[in-house]
């Protein structure tokens, strides 16, 4: 029983090196396998196959050695790491990218009336300073702005109307319409030498 | 109540009562996150999870909202009654990643929620549970496997960081120091708290000029997310270590003013309706003394 535990593991290890190494051959379909060998095509696919279903058999036997049980205890754990990790930001996948990186700058999103002075966004809006963040970065990346922070995509930003485009995705409340205008404006704060800087821009001004 | 705090510690389930509550709590805290889908249809423009493989579009209409809703409420009833667990864990599963979908797609990020990990890895345990009957082993898994889904989120939370900045991730203190200023801005901006704009300078300054203390912080605080995984080792260690995360928690709160209730690990890892039930019996014994 031993031996054989070793044999059909040994064949199984070396087949799954092999299918890692050369995937191509394993995947290959009868066409392919009749140009790579005109003569002996056929021959080498079926022999594919029987190895292909041997295999699956070696695995289905090793599976009855496995220890199911204590396996749940982290089964999920490994599944949802590499899922996660393979597939990205798809609801309910994500890597939690939050804060994996301190970029030394920072935007911050501002709401200002036409005297330039900031006006409390919670009292205007159902979005935080946050949730607009996120809205412009989701922005960029819809329209296919993938290089982007200390200001560099500020061309594509104004081209695109970047700015527009989040003002009509924010949740205004009636509050909003006591005001004549209202500006969106980008803060962006950078650390040189030390000392930190400031420059703004305003991305979208509704002015009645 | 030594027992009960042996009980408490050993981070088992206590049976069904303590089940009730998790469920209970949980499945509201899940629809204080969720309810403004069934309200504000927004628009389906930056398309996640969910919404990239169906046309989300159809939930505008107010008709598949009320539905939803409905459905919701009945599942949720099923759920914290423990009638039906299979149909009402399978349908608040799918509710909750279209639910945050929906979110996700507005821009707004909740893509990274992992309520519907949760509601899903219950799913799990219940179709375990189905094939073979083993109530103790339901006791188990039902609270363990949405824990391995909460420690391999705060893994994947490390590992992003290493990924991304490698071992200068605790290093850089004056890009940690700028994300502090900018997290207290932003407090500021939304509420105009004036004194929010002098405790973002005290930080900064703070953080700018003790890059030991800044760096020691963020190590244990990667350390911590990394090795979340020995929970799963045995069921006491989530207990300590739910707290320790916790701590972590408060910490953001206290530096960078980031609003987060750690309701999964309350309820997960700490046992927080047991906890409340022994301080309960607590003060009852002293008023009876």
């Amino acid at each position: 029983m031993k031996s054989r535990k070793i044999i059909i593991g040994l064949g199984l290890l070396i087949s799954f090196m092999l299918l890692a190494l050369f995937p191509w051959w394993f995947w290959g379909t009868i066409k392919e396998f009749k140009d790579w060998y005109p003569r002996i095509g056929l021959i080498l696919w079926l022999l594919k196959l029987v190895l292909g279903g041997g295999v699956l058999l070696g695995t289905l036997y090793y599976v009855r050695f496995i220890p199911f049980k204590k396996l749940a205890s982290v089964y999920l754990f490994f599944v949802f790491i590499i899922s996660s990790w393979l597939i990205g930001e798809q609801h309910p996948f994500s890597r939690y990218p939050m804060y994996n990186s301190f970029p030394n700058y920072a935007y911050i999103f501002v709401l200002e009336n036409k005297q330039n002075e900031h006006l409390p966004l919670i009292k205007y809006s159902r979005l935080n300073s946050a949730e607009i963040s996120h809205l412009y970065f989701s922005a960029l990346k819809k329209n296919q702005i993938l290089e982007y922070g200390m200001g560099v995509e500020d061309d594509f930003v104004d081209r695109l109307n970047i700015g527009e485009e989040m003002f009509e995705q924010i949740k205004w409340k009636e509050t909003k319409d006591s005001l004549s205008c209202l500006k969106l404006s980008r803060i962006f704060l950078k650390i040189e030498s030390g000392k930190l800087l400031k420059q703004e821009k305003t991305l979208y001004e509704s002015c009645l | 109540m030594k027992a009960a705090f042996k009980a408490y510690i050993s981070g088992e389930d206590q049976g069904l009562d303590y089940w009730f509550w998790i469920k209970l709590v949980f499945v509201l805290s899940w629809f204080v996150s969720i309810w403004t889908v069934f309200l504000f249809p927004g628009t389906n423009t930056y398309p996640n999870g969910f919404c990239t493989l169906f046309p989300c579009d159809l939930f505008q209409s107010s008709t598949i909202r009320i539905l939803l809703f409905v459905w919701t409420l009945l599942a949720s009833t099923g759920y914290v009654m423990e009638k039906y667990m299979l149909p009402s864990l399978a349908s608040l599963s799918l509710i909750s990643v279209i639910a945050f979908s929906l979110l996700s797609s507005k821009g707004i990020g909740y893509s990274n929620n992992f309520s519907s990990g949760i509601f899903i890895a219950q799913f799990l345990a219940y179709v375990v549970h189905f094939f073979t009957p083993n109530k103790a082993y339901l006791r188990h898994t039902r609270i363990q496997f949405p824990v391995q889904i909460i420690a391999a989120s705060y893994v994947l939370s490390a590992l992003s960081k290493l990924s991304t900045s490698d071992i200068y991730w605790f290093f850089n203190h004056e890009g940690f120091a700028l994300q502090v200023k900018k997290s207290l801005l932003m407090t500021y901006i939304n509420t105009g708290q004036e004194q929010t704009l002098l405790k973002a300078d005290l930080l900064f300054n703070f953080l700018m000029n003790y890059p030991i203390i800044t760096h020691t912080a963020l190590f244990f605080a990667l350390a911590l997310e990394f090795f979340t995984f020995i929970v799963l080792l045995k069921p006491n260690f989530k207990v300590v270590y739910g707290w320790l995360l916790i701590a972590l928690h408060l910490g953001i709160y206290l530096f960078m003013d980031i609003h987060y209730l750690p309701m999964h690990l309350l309820l997960f890892f700490v046992g927080a309706p047991l906890l409340i039930k022994i301080f309960g019996q607590k003060v009852k014994s002293i008023f009876k003394s």
